[in-house]
């Protein structure tokens, strides 16, 4: 019986992106989590004496070119060298990229797949099939590049593919799945998408995920398969997250008051600890629903976050990342002072000059970041216009909610 | 929203106390509630606020009903409605309405403007508190006053620290160029984190370049070592040489030194130090031991010189004894001539005060010394007689006294009885009549009478038509009824005349119309009518006969015509047949509205007479009572009107014969008092008022003589009593002077008189004093005496016991106090003698035992060595000892140097190691040492420098392991940037918030300052009553300023106004913002509780009219406990006002 561990999209020592890691002490627990996941996995393939692990790709990150990264990677596989399991790894699209990819000296249990593509023997039974990005684009399809499947054996193919890919991406070595099932091979160990996916069980086609989320967008618990191949190929999830990251939704509606809300936020924050895979957890909570206490929930916005991030550290596994505030008002517009200032603040906000006045400031403020990041958060002119009518939005509901909260 | 009623069931000190504040039917709805200091006012007002509001927790009120008790009810008016409200303590549902039911909170809650309890409070529940500290807000913030007068408003107290708050926190976020905001601190430590990753970080091509320059390094520390330990071996050997060759040569030195004493012993237990200590131990205890037994044969001889005495130890006691008295003795002998002095002058003042009380004998001076009981017996009787005396002079200067008023008295009654005025009369006439009972009466009846005449006269000028007119009234032939009917039915009749008319002109109308249409068709039919065929269709059959008699030519001929004619009629009315037929209907309802017509007319004429019949009826009964012709309905309102006059005739005349009985006794009154009066004939009224007057001044007078009669029987009556009383006085006195003057006599016999004991009672109690010391003298002269016997003799016996010759007791007593002394001193000796002997005797022994043990260490010692040597005594054996050490020590020496030689050159034996020397003198190997040295100082230098170069690489690769420290780093980096951006966000979000806020509130106070400082103006203006003209805001940097401009046009800032002036501005402003609140459609009750106090009168005026312009746009209630408040708002007051007083 012969044991595989495949794995993808590792992209060692990228961090975790998250406000949860001002805490120092989630700090302390989740660091170089990607590494841990990694650990993990070769901490598997050893406690499962599996026959040899794959890497379909994206194994460095794009960004992350440290000399330690390489060693780490170095020691690690080194383990796998004495415990005499081999190491089939096909570069990505970041892979690639990254210079550290060329100035490796990988032990010698480790093969990696050239641009020209090609297969290995792994056992009398069973052959492994890949082939590399030679660069970080990738626009014509790769299948054409693979051997054909050894006859009489089980043939394992790895790729790095973005698949028929979603509008508005690259398309990295475009293919249908179907021109997968048609090619020959018995297990298609691919990469390159973040979410686990079983595309196809005859035969498989299985992209495994990142083994570690990185940021909200990365959601869940994330794992590498694991194959066992006697007759049959079965495949298991191997659990590898440290730390996973979390959308809850909270109906405020439910509380009567605050104290009701403290201990709704308890509760929730409790079941999802119990409910966990990974270690720990990084959570984003929204508050939604109409409540009568709205504008003072909104006044004490910053005290509701402590209290939620210290009702997520009570639980030993949360973290909070953020709480998003998206009340509505259960009564009718008044007719107090406060509520014409509200009204009056709507109409500000659609005033020409004031928009323009908005769009100044918030360009003005944003110089103060690396236009790296500049660029992600508003990648256009439309995106910072949407940017700046949100903040004008939620500036105006918190000022409303502290002159309304400051009269009871 | 108004109260019509509070009601505290269960609240401070008020129990069931109900205020009420009516229906708001006057002008303004300003109350007053008066009362006293703890009268409860503040109480109402905190009342109505827990009607409104609820109970706090805790509840300040709860000091006489328990909190849980608590209730406060009250009828409110909300929009035209009165609703029944009532609070109570419990902590859900305690909004109840009458019948129990519970309420939701918004059946109060939503009729209050949105208005907070403390909103309310600070606005529209003014006290000294509550008005400075809103109005304190204002001046104290110094923010933009149009601002604060919209936060007064709105009820939005703290919008400035709202803003300024989070204008704070935008700022402690980001501030561009600024170095202390959050923003800034992040970036910090941005640079930071990316400063250690530059610092830290290597990339791969580096590292493998690392991982050579370590390989290449060791290879070089490697080789350079090799070379150099090789060197250092041959140096080492020829030291070892070099070290080796001195020490051969000292064993060949020591060696003839210890030959001959190989027999003494290889090691020793002591040294020759250890020997002289030993040595001094002895001589020391020698020279001890001596020193004892010279001690103790001179204790003995002392001891033997001392005597010891056993009375003359227990002398010591003895005189212990003795010393009570000794020093009772030695007190008297200063004390005694002292006290016997002391006796004498008290018995020389005991003489003396007897010579005061009138005995010269001086023997007889102890019988005036009296017990205290007689003393006071004496006194007591002494007391009695002067008080006695006292009341009867008192006595007799008050019936002297009342003599003189009794006489006066009489006098005046006299006076009084002679000067009377003349008897008129009127009293009698006047209470005969009843005056005060009948002129009223009359008065009424009088007044009566004449209205009920003009009410007459009124109805009977109503009668008047045309030129009659009733001075009387007249009689009437019809009643009421009838001439109502007459009237109702000619009414009607001529109702129906008129719709007959009406009918008729419609039938005629009609008539002519059907007429004019048959015409018309028949015209347009043109066909021969029916009459016309009619005759034809006769003439042709007549003509037929004619010719069927005869039936030839002629007759045919004739025949045919007409036969043709009526065929031609025939066709014609054919060919019309339709219109025909309408005509026949034409005709047939023209003959149907000739006879409605015809009916019509005849109704009409029957109406007609009958209405006739009636005025007719009528005129008969108008001449009846000569009015003129009138119409039914003008006679109908006469009859009434005449009915009307004949109730006030029926009235007056009732009237007149109901106060007849009254106006005829008020006449006789009259007609009685008139020939009494001086006056030419008054009216009723004039002429009572005099009679009433004379009436007055005779009872007046009769009052008086009354009174001053009893004046003087009553004095007449005391001054009997008092004679009486004197009397008695008199005859008490005497029998106390015979009491007194027994007494005397009795207790001192005639020694002395009671005249001269009367007023020396206070010489008895000093006679008695100085007899008591004199005792005491006495008594303490002889207990001394008695001390000095009984001393001297003890001391008489003990001389002659101790043989003293002295004859002074106290200084035989001190001689005798040395022999007990010395006595004890030589006991205390011997003992001390005898202790000491025994101690020497002691240590002696141990001494001895010292001495002993020391010889027998020498001897041990001694046996150590052999026969050869000499051990006899402690210092013989000394030197010896001494030796042997010396050739023990150079024992060791040699074998120490042998060890040390086999070391250094690894030989086995000493003859070896000669062998291994014998080519070597030590300028050969001084030589061979310096060429060494000289190589391996260039080779020791290679091998650091290689050594350092290795070390570098090492740990530059070190640097590069596959720990996790970067990857943190670059985490920390990801985790600062997400958080720069987050905060930047979070600032713009509160900026944006910032500017929308302050640009709103700008525009609300645009739209609504002007509206609050005029009103603000206005009433601050009305207020001071002019003293402050205007209001306006200065801009002051940033913020604004509020002013009052006064008459004389000079600008004043809040805290320059007295403390009154400022509280009418507050009071102005919260007038204003009431103004704008009811403008807005929220009229909610108005309470100030004595906030005017500090008001001048002409400004608390003001304020009242202030109260009052609010009580007429909603409820104006003001508590006050100051009666001169209340007196002022009755006066400016235009409308109504209404007080209350609890």
């Amino acid at each position: 019986m012969i044991k595989i561990l495949h794995t993808a999209d590792v992209h060692l020592d990228s961090p975790l992106r998250s406000l949860a890691l001002r805490d120092p002490d989630l700090r302390d627990q989740v660091h170089t989590a990607t590494r841990s996941a990694f650990t993990r996995i070769i901490d598997t393939a050893i406690a499962e004496s599996v026959n040899a692990l794959l890497i379909a790709g994206d194994l460095f990150d794009g960004a992350e070119r440290s000399a330690r990264t390489a060693a780490y990677l170095t020691g690690q596989l080194d383990r796998l060298r004495d415990g005499g399991i081999r190491v089939f790894y096909i570069k990505g699209n970041h892979d690639a990229e990254n210079p550290l990819t060329g100035e490796l000296s990988l032990p010698n249990n480790v093969h990696i797949f050239d641009g020209r593509g090609g297969k290995v023997q792994l056992s009398k039974d069973v052959w492994i099939h890949g082939v590399s990005f030679a660069n970080r684009h990738a626009p014509e399809s790769l299948l054409p590049k693979f051997p054909a499947p050894v006859a009489g054996a089980i043939n394992i193919a790895m790729l790095h593919t973005s698949l028929v890919g979603a509008a508005g991406h690259d398309p990295y070595a475009p293919c249908t799945v179907n021109d997968l099932v048609a090619a020959g091979f018995d297990y298609w160990a691919l990469g390159h998408v973040h979410r686990r996916q079983v595309h196809a069980e005859s035969p498989w086609v299985v992209m495994p995920g990142t083994p570690q989320g990185r940021d909200i967008g990365e959601p869940g618990s994330k794992s590498a398969t694991l194959l066992t191949i006697g007759r049959t190929i079965e495949i298991a999830e191997v659990q590898t997250s440290l730390v996973e990251f979390l959308n809850v939704t909270i109906d405020a509606s439910k509380a009567e008051n605050e104290d009701g809300l403290r201990d709704l936020l308890r509760q929730v924050l409790r079941e999802t600890a119990n409910s966990l895979t990974s270690d720990s957890g990084v959570i984003r909570l929204s508050l939604n629903g109409s409540t009568p206490r709205r504008w003072q929930i909104l006044r004490d916005q910053d005290v509701w976050e402590e209290a939620a991030s210290q009702y997520a550290r009570e639980t030993g596994s949360l973290w909070l990342d953020k709480l998003v505030f998206n009340l509505s008002d259960v009564t009718e517009t008044g007719s107090s002072a406060t509520d014409e200032l509200a009204a009056i603040m709507a109409t500000i906000r659609q005033e020409p000059g004031f928009v323009e006045t908005c769009r100044a400031v918030l360009e003005t403020s944003l110089a103060e970041l690396p236009a790296q990041q500049r660029g992600e958060l508003v990648p256009d002119e439309n995106a910072m216009n949407v940017l700046a009518q949100r903040l004008a939005e939620a500036g105006a509901q918190r000022m409303l909610a502290r002159m309304k909260g400051a009269s009871s | 929203m108004r109260i019509q009623r509070l009601s505290f069931d269960f609240f401070g000190r008020f129990t069931d106390k109900t205020l009420d504040f009516g229906k708001a039917d006057g002008p303004s709805d300003f109350h007053i509630i008066y009362g006293p200091n703890e009268a409860g006012k503040t109480t109402a007002m905190e009342g109505y606020l827990r009607l409104l509001y609820g109970f706090p927790l805790r509840e300040p009120y709860g000091f006489q009903h328990q909190r849980a008790n608590l209730q406060v009810s009250g009828l409110l008016e909300i929009g035209g409605h009165t609703r029944d409200f009532t609070r109570l303590p419990s902590r859900s549902g305690n909004l109840r309405a009458d019948a129990g039911a519970t309420l939701p909170e918004t059946a109060i809650a939503s009729h209050l403007g949105g208005l907070s309890l403390e909103d309310y409070r600070s606005l529209l529940c003014l006290d000294d508190e509550t008005i400075e500290k809103g109005g304190d807000d204002i001046a104290s913030a110094r923010g933009d006053i149009g601002r604060l007068l919209f936060s007064a408003a709105a009820g939005v107290a703290d919008l400035n620290a709202v803003l300024s708050q989070a204008q704070d926190e935008a700022n402690g976020l980001y501030k561009k160029g600024g170095s202390k905001n959050r923003v800034a601190e992040l970036k910090r430590q941005l640079a930071d984190v990316e400063r250690q990753i530059k610092d830290l970080d290597v990339n791969a091509n580096m590292w493998r370049k690392l991982k050579e320059a370590l390989q290449t390094a060791e290879n070089e520390e490697a080789q350079a070592k090799k070379g150099r330990d090789t060197l250092r071996l041959e140096l080492a050997q020829i030291s070892a040489l070099r070290r080796t060759r001195p020490k051969l040569g000292e064993i060949d030195r020591l060696l003839p030194e210890i030959e001959g004493f190989a027999d003494y012993p290889d090691k020793l237990d002591i040294n020759s130090e250890d020997l002289v200590a030993l040595k001094t131990k002895q001589v020391t205890a020698q020279a001890e031991l001596q020193r004892l037994t010279d001690e103790i044969r001179d204790a003995r001889q002392a001891l033997s010189e001392i005597a010891l005495d056993a009375d003359s130890l227990s002398l010591a006691q003895r005189l212990a004894e003795l010393d009570e008295l000794r020093s009772r003795m030695q007190t008297a002998t200063l004390d005694l001539p002292r006290r016997r002095a002391t006796y004498d002058e008290a018995h020389a003042d005991m003489i003396r005060v007897a010579g005061e009380l009138g005995t010269a004998d001086d023997s007889k001076a102890a019988n005036l010394v009296k017990t205290p009981a007689e003393i006071a017996s004496l006194e007591m009787l002494r007391d009695g007689l002067k008080s006695v005396i006292t009341a009867k002079e008192a006595e007799e200067r008050e019936v002297k006294r009342l003599q003189g008023r009794v006489t006066a008295a009489q006098e005046e009654h006299r006076s009084l009885l002679d000067n009377a005025p003349t008897q008129t009369g009127f009293i009698e006439l006047l209470t005969r009549f009843d005056v005060e009972s009948l002129v009223p009466a009359a008065a009424t009846a009088r007044q009566a009478i004449a209205s009920s005449t003009e009410r007459l006269q009124d109805a009977l000028a109503a009668l008047s038509i045309g030129e009659r007119a009733f001075d009387d009234l007249p009689d009437c032939p019809v009643d009421q009824t009838e001439a109502d009917e007459l009237a109702a039915q000619h009414a009607g009749l001529s109702d129906k005349i008129a719709r007959a008319d009406e009918t008729i002109s419609r039938h005629e109308e009609d008539v002519a119309v059907k007429t004019a249409q048959i015409a018309k068709f028949e015209t347009s039919i043109g066909v021969t009518n029916d009459e016309d065929a009619h005759q034809a269709r006769d003439r042709r059959d007549a003509l037929w006969h004619d010719h069927r008699a005869t039936l030839n030519a002629i007759t045919a001929d004739a025949f045919e015509p007409s036969m043709k004619l009526v065929d031609d009629i025939d066709g014609a009315r054919l060919a019309h047949a339709k219109e025909l037929g309408k005509l026949r209907q034409l005709e047939q309802a023209l003959v149907e509205a000739e006879t409605r017509l015809a009916t019509t007319r005849k109704s009409l004429e029957g109406f007609r007479s009958q209405a006739g019949a009636i005025e007719k009826r009528l005129e008969e009964l108008a001449t009846k009572i000569f009015l003129p012709s009138v119409s039914p309905a003008r006679f109908k309102d006469w009859v009434d009107r005449r009915s009307l006059a004949a109730g006030a005739k029926r009235n007056q005349e009732k009237l007149s014969q109901h106060h007849r009985d009254i106006l005829h006794q008020a006449k006789q009154l009259y007609e009685a008092l008139l020939p009494l009066l001086p006056l030419e004939s008054p009216s009723f009224e004039a002429a009572l008022a005099a009679a009433r007057r004379l009436a007055e001044k005779e009872r007046d007078h009769k009052d008086k003589a009354y009174a001053a009669h009893e004046k003087k029987m009553a004095l007449e009556r005391e001054i009997e009593d008092r004679h009486k009383d004197f009397a008695l006085l008199e005859e008490v006195a005497e029998k106390a002077v015979e009491t007194w003057a027994d007494k005397v006599q009795e207790l001192f016999e005639g020694t002395v008189s009671s005249e001269v004991l009367e007023s020396a009672i206070g010489q008895l109690r000093d006679i008695r004093e100085h007899d008591w010391k004199r005792q005491q003298a006495a008594r303490q002269v002889s207990s001394m005496e008695s001390d000095q016997r009984q001393f001297r003799d003890a001391i008489t016996a003990l001389n002659n016991e101790f043989d003293v010759h002295e004859n002074e007791p106290l200084r035989a007593f001190r001689v005798l106090e040395n022999i007990a002394s010395q006595a004890q001193t030589d006991k205390v000796q011997h003992d001390d003698l005898g202790k000491k002997i025994h101690e020497n005797q002691e240590k002696g022994k141990a001494i001895e035992a010292q001495l002993k043990n020391i010889e027998l260490q020498v001897a041990e010692l001694g046996a150590l060595f052999p026969e050869t040597a000499d051990t006899s005594t402690l210092d013989i054996l000394r030197i010896t000892v001494a030796k042997a050490a010396n050739i023990i020590q150079m024992r060791v020496q040699i074998a120490d140097l042998e060890k040390q030689i086999f070391a250094e050159l690894s030989a086995l034996t000493i003859a070896e190691a000669r062998d291994m020397l014998s080519d070597e003198t030590a300028s050969t190997l001084e030589g061979k040492v310096a060429a060494l040295e000289a190589d391996l100082e260039p080779a020791e230098t290679r091998l650091s420098n290689a050594t350092v170069a290795r070390a570098n690489a090492e740990r530059d690769l070190g640097a590069v392991s596959g720990s996790g420290e970067i990857a943190e780093l670059v985490e920390q980096r990801t985790t600062l940037q997400i958080e720069i951006e987050d905060a930047l966000l979070n600032y713009v979000e509160r900026d944006f918030g910032l500017r929308l806020a302050e640009e709103a509130i700008r525009r609300y106070r645009d739209k609504h300052r002007s509206g609050m400082m005029d009103a603000t103006e206005r009433a601050f203006f009305e207020l001071t009553n002019g003293a402050y003209q205007r209001l306006r805001t200065q801009p002051d940097g940033s913020s604004e300023i509020l002013l009052a401009i006064d008459a004389t046009g000079t600008a004043k800032q809040v805290g320059d106004m007295s403390k009154g002036t400022r509280f009418q501005l507050y009071l102005a402003l919260r007038a204003a913002a009431y103004e704008q609140m009811v403008s807005q459609g929220v009229q909610l009750p108005f309470f100030c509780d004595d906030v005017f106090e500090t008001f001048d009168e002409d400004r608390t005026r003001a304020a009242c009219r202030l109260m009052e312009r609010i009580g007429r746009s909603g409820q104006a209630i003001y508590l006050t406990h100051h009666r001169h408040v209340v007196e002022i708002a009755k006066e400016v007051c235009d409308a109504q006002l209404i007080i209350h007083e609890i």
